[in-house]
């Protein structure tokens, strides 16, 4: 999994490419700090170019979600696509994280 | 099922010396030998094996090898992979090899994982009675992998096996996507949970995620943990695949029904995309079901 960040004043947006799996720990360890330091209210993962994720992906997505919360910010998931929309519908995680088209 | 007797399956070796190559093709019954180079098998890099023609690309094993395309590129998959729909059997008749591999820097290339292989065995350590059981094993099924742990952790082994399945037999993307997801996570709770004894990531913190990251990394750093296999049997029955995915932990069953953390999701996902599945062996294996 590689990834990009942007940033406004009020929102920043995570670019995620590749594969997201149980691999990417570190990164996604490192992609959450950037996420806690940056002081935007909305933080937005698009992730059109991700082309897989696994349950592992999801738990790492979570535990984003909700180190955000802790700290009064929202996680938004965007523009997943193919396989990726297709695993987060059959975990049905849209009950757990905003997730917009 | 494959049937044995018709001695149509080639042992190829990449880094194999080539006198057990003879030997254990001959133990087991095969057709045939071959050793490959990297360059035959469509990467660079890893020494020459030991046994092979100076200059030599692939030595064959002369009086048994069958006529047929060479393991190298995209082009030895091509035509012949849309003709075998209907009949399992058949399509395995055309040049079925099963690899043996010294070499596991092989298994991160692409090329590797295409026809005419169905079968892909790390050597390790593993003596000619353990190897010949996994080759017999290998011979009986569509297709075969045997990783240890740590080679298994590096190489995109779901993605890499779905592609192979689909040179035998066309899958459509969706069913590709789903049995991909499938046996991704089967081989990742069999290295994970199984093989390495790791827990979950119980809580949604980072915490727990450092945790896990400190887990994985100590664990394979242990030798004994590292050259635990998995192993991934694929058989393909009218209309259904069937997939095994076994490891060599102590054995794992999942408690359903408690809070749940950041991990656990696996086996929904395999319960929803798989017509059934069965966790046997005492929570070694996991046999999974697909309708094709």
């Amino acid at each position: 999994m590689d990834y990009l960040t942007e940033q406004t004043e009020r929102e920043a947006t995570v670019r995620m490419s590749g594969r997201l799996t149980f691999n990417d720990h570190a990164k996604m360890r490192a992609l959450i700090k950037e996420l806690m330091l940056n002081k935007a209210k909305q933080q937005t993962i698009e992730l059109s170019r991700l082309e897989f994720v696994d349950s592992a992906g999801i738990g790492m997505l979570l535990i984003a979600r909700e180190e955000l919360a802790n700290s009064d910010k929202q996680l938004v998931l965007r523009a997943a696509g193919g396989q990726v929309k297709r695993v987060f519908t059959v975990a049905q995680i849209d009950k757990l994280i905003t997730i917009q088209d | 099922m494959i049937n044995r007797q018709d001695q149509d399956v080639v042992l190829h070796g990449l880094g194999v010396p080539a006198e057990r190559l003879v030997r254990m093709a001959e133990a087991c019954g095969l057709a045939g030998w071959r050793v490959m180079t990297p360059a035959a098998a469509g990467y660079s890099g890893g020494p020459p094996p030991e046994g092979a023609a100076p200059g030599s690309a692939q030595r064959e094993g002369a009086e048994h090898s069958p006529e047929g395309p060479d393991l190298a590129g995209p082009e030895s998959a091509g035509p012949e992979s849309g003709q075998s729909g209907a009949d399992g059997r058949r399509a395995c008749r055309v040049g079925r090899s099963v690899g043996l591999f010294c070499d596991a820097e092989a298994f991160l290339n692409g090329a590797i994982w295409r026809r005419p292989l169905a079968a892909w065995i790390e050597v390790g350590g593993l003596g000619d009675d353990t190897l010949g059981t996994l080759i017999r094993s290998a011979v009986d099924s569509h297709l075969f992998v045997s990783l240890t742990t740590v080679t298994a952790s590096r190489i995109l082994l779901a993605h890499q096996l779905v592609g192979a399945f689909g040179d035998w037999w066309p899958l459509s993307v969706e069913t590709s996507q789903d049995i991909e997801l499938a046996l991704h996570e089967a081989v990742s709770n069999a290295l994970l949970h199984g093989n390495l004894q790791i827990n979950g990531m119980k809580t949604m913190t980072v915490g727990a995620l450092d945790q896990f990251a400190r887990d994985v990394a100590g664990r394979l750093a242990d030798p004994s943990l590292a050259a635990r296999r998995v192993e991934v049997v694929c058989r393909r029955e009218e209309g259904t695949l069937i997939i095994d995915v076994s490891d060599q932990g102590s054995g794992y069953v999942p408690i359903g029904g408690g809070k749940r953390g950041a991990s656990g999701r696996g086996l929904e996902l395999i319960a929803a995309i798989a017509q059934s599945f069965d966790i046997l062996d005492h929570g070694r294996r996991i046999h999974m079901r697909f309708a094709l």
